[in-house]
């Protein structure tokens, strides 16, 4: 009531105290700062936790610990020995054995993605198997085996596995033999680097261009090799249309892509074992690949 | 509807659309948290809390369905799955011993004695999961 207000010059105004906000019963008066033994506590114990993880990490992964540069320079020739492999990219001669042997576990390949055999195995991390153009000197400085020596024979392709080309691990040169002299050691290469990144072509399932071919086609390649654009034309990347059976054995502006019954020699599924097709979108799924594999192999029928 | 089902849980990888959220709400905890020191606001500590217990729930889902599209769609064969593993058990690990240790002491961020170790897991956290999505995208889109 204003009667019971303080009249002029009576007293000291009293100050006015805010008015409370919902939030304020949850809000602290104040927040303590950790004292500088605190701090220096809990960063310790964060340190410690934080090296036992990174230690348990390495151990995990079988990641090595560090080595003296002496002894990885040692490691690095040595496997370079073993597999043909230069730090630029692939010996040609030693390189097919290497690459057959799908040697390394699966993991990330050159590309990162590592999502079929071939891109962990072999060459794959030292650089493009198929592209002989960046092939340097080996790491210790010596000459590249030659290609006689070459474990590759014709009409005798190693399997991949371990075991078609571990002498030639094992030593770096396989015995010489004539009939591999005959051969041209850079298609030879060529051919093995693909094979060793195709699915084992022993275990492939029975499928269909229809039901099993056309739907991994029309999912993951049709956007860019046969749909409309909004203009109302169709887009071709490369002159490839894979909407049909016809238009696929018509080819690309550069030639065939699939070579029936033969999936080395079929450069659509080079590109995607390559993980360069898809190019826009996620690779194939090992199923995928083999099925394109299986319907390569099986002739490529329209069926 | 069975083909609404076969595309949620057949078609589509179920880990891609499950990751999200750990990876959300990791660094929502944290926000929360960095908030409730700023304002002095136990409402913001106790939404961290809640984020940090969802972290914890939505990371277990996130690696159930992982180790599934390994098994389905990858046969076995997908590219980083011992890291992937070891940072998700990492993760789930992590997050749960924080949302239990907060359970049971609900002055962990306001102590001056374990608040730094609360914010360094919760730091951790958000670090895990960036990791663990980065690796998702390596598979998914390459190197």
């Amino acid at each position: 009531m204003a009667g019971d207000r303080p009249a002029h010059g009576e007293g000291p105004t009293p100050t006015p105290t805010p008015t409370p906000t919902p939030g304020d019963r949850f809000r602290r008066s104040k927040v303590e700062a950790p004292t500088g033994p605190d701090l220096a506590r809990q960063l310790g114990i964060v340190a410690i936790v934080l090296l036992a993880w990174i230690g348990s990490f390495r151990l995990a992964m079988n990641l090595p610990v560090e080595a003296p540069e002496s002894a990885r320079s040692e490691e690095r020739r040595s496997r370079g020995e073993a597999r043909g492999v230069t730090e630029e990219g692939p010996t040609p001669g030693a390189g097919v054995a290497a690459g057959v042997t799908g040697a390394d576990s699966p993991g990330v390949g050159s590309n990162g993605t590592g999502s079929t055999e071939g891109d962990a195995g072999g060459v794959a991390a030292a650089g493009d198997p198929l592209d002989l153009s960046d092939a340097g000197e080996p790491l210790d400085g010596t000459a590249p085996i030659p290609a006689a020596s070459s474990p590759v024979r014709a009409g005798n392709p190693p399997a991949s596995g371990p075991t078609a080309s571990s002498s030639a691990d094992a030593s770096g040169v396989a015995p010489a033999d004539p009939v591999a002299t005959e051969i041209d050691p850079v298609t030879a290469f060529e051919e093995e680097a693909a094979r060793s990144r195709l699915p084992n072509l022993d275990d492939l399932p029975v499928v269909g261009f229809a039901e099993d071919v056309m739907p991994i086609l029309e999912r993951r390649c049709v956007k860019c090799h046969g749909a409309p654009r909004d203009d109302g034309t169709l887009r071709i990347e490369e002159g490839l249309d894979l909407r049909t059976w016809d238009a696929i054995m018509a080819g690309s502006t550069w030639g065939a892509v699939v070579v029936p019954g033969d999936p080395v020699a079929s450069y659509m599924l080079e590109l995607v074992l390559e993980g360069k097709m898809p190019d826009d979108g996620p690779r194939l799924l090992p199923r995928e690949v083999r099925i394109l594999t299986a319907w390569i192999a099986q002739g490529a029928d329209e069926r | 509807m069975s083909q609404f089902l076969e595309t949620i849980f057949v078609t589509h990888p179920l880990h891609g659309m499950l990751v999200h959220f750990p990876i959300a709400l990791s660094v929502v905890t944290l926000a929360f948290a960095l908030l409730a020191l700023k304002e002095g606001s136990e409402a913001f500590e106790r939404a961290a809390f809640y984020c940090l217990v969802a972290t914890a729930g939505s990371s277990v889902l996130a690696a159930m369905s992982g180790y599934r599209d390994v098994l389905v769609r990858f046969e076995g064969d997908a590219p980083l799955v011992p890291e992937k593993a070891f940072l998700g058990v990492t993760l789930i690990l992590l997050t749960g011993a924080l949302s239990l240790a907060r359970a049971l002491d609900e002055e962990l961020l306001w102590n001056p004695r374990t608040m730094v170790l609360y914010l360094s897991g919760m730091l951790g956290a958000v670090a895990l999961t960036a990791s663990l999505g980065f690796m998702g995208g390596i598979i998914l889109y390459g190197w």
